[in-house]
């Protein structure tokens, strides 16, 4: 609790400084809004249309793909920090673990799914 | 405790604010706070473990998801689609009965409350060991789970010429 209390208060400073960078630049600034002022700045491109158009349903696979893989990562904190103690032991079963998900990989690869076409 | 209450109140007002919200990208992006404050609890608990799973699959993983699906909707480009729920009043009651069986539940469950064990390094050491002893099988299995769900996934977003 105490490791994550210094976590905690580095949010906090951290939400603190971008408030208090806002709210001092609202306070000391001049408005004088032009219609080239309002645009929407894109890197001194000018932009066409909205930003909330209909994504590519492509990237929905790689979104659950991703979603899948994470909860194999959380599956490797605990044994990563117990890895030392168990030794060999510890990497055949963690090898068993990722070779079924390898399977996995291997089947999405050859079904195409990691590619964009 | 105060952090705990803290945590708790974010949790509940970003929760009503995913519901009441007129723009469903922000509901979206509440709903993401409220996973945050509820790993925030975990914490608050001694729960880290818990907690960074809070954080990676749901802040990180199911969020992403979410946006996606709300992106990849058509009707996205409406921003201010009006989110009403027809059956307001069966949805409220279906919750209330759901709350209050949850409570009893906890009220009649002996709940372990002294498992603070002040275990210096954390839950995830003991998570740890329990998932390469007693809990190996599971562990595999768990790598079972999650291939199904890969090729599910596979099979039922990726078919080619949507």
């Amino acid at each position: 609790m105490n490791d994550y209390l210094a976590v905690f208060i580095f949010i906090v400073m951290a939400l603190g400084f971008t408030a208090a960078g806002l709210i001092t630049a609202y306070l000391v600034r001049t408005s004088r809004p032009s219609l080239k002022k309002n645009e929407t700045y894109e890197c001194g491109e000018e932009p066409v249309g909205g930003a909330w158009i209909q994504f590519n349903m492509r990237y929905y696979v790689f979104a659950l793909l991703f979603v899948v893989f994470d909860v194999e990562a959380v599956f490797l904190f605990p044994w990563a920090v117990v890895f030392k103690s168990f030794g060999v032991s510890a990497l055949v079963e963690l090898l068993v673990f990722l070779g079924i998900l390898l399977a996995g990989l291997l089947y999405a690869w050859k079904k195409g799914s990691l590619q964009w076409e | 405790m105060l952090l705990l209450l803290l945590f708790a109140a974010i949790a509940i007002i970003a929760a009503i604010l995913v519901v009441s919200m007129k723009n469903i990208m922000h509901c979206a992006l509440f709903l993401a706070l409220f996973l945050l404050s509820v790993a925030g609890i975990f914490f608050c608990l001694d729960a880290d473990f818990l907690g960074i799973v809070q954080i990676l699959v749901y802040v990180g993983g199911i969020i992403v998801l979410i946006l996606f699906a709300v992106m990849l909707t058509s009707r996205v480009s409406s921003a201010l689609l009006e989110q009403t729920n027809e059956q307001k009043g069966l949805a409220i009651t279906a919750c209330l009965l759901l709350a209050s069986a949850i409570t009893a539940a906890a009220f009649r469950t002996p709940l372990v409350t002294s498992f603070y064990t002040a275990d210096p390094e954390g839950t995830t050491r003991s998570t740890g060991e329990l998932l390469l002893t007693v809990y190996a099988l599971p562990f595999e299995i768990a790598s079972v789970v999650l291939l199904v769900a890969l090729i599910g996934a596979i099979v039922l977003a990726g078919k080619k010429g949507e």
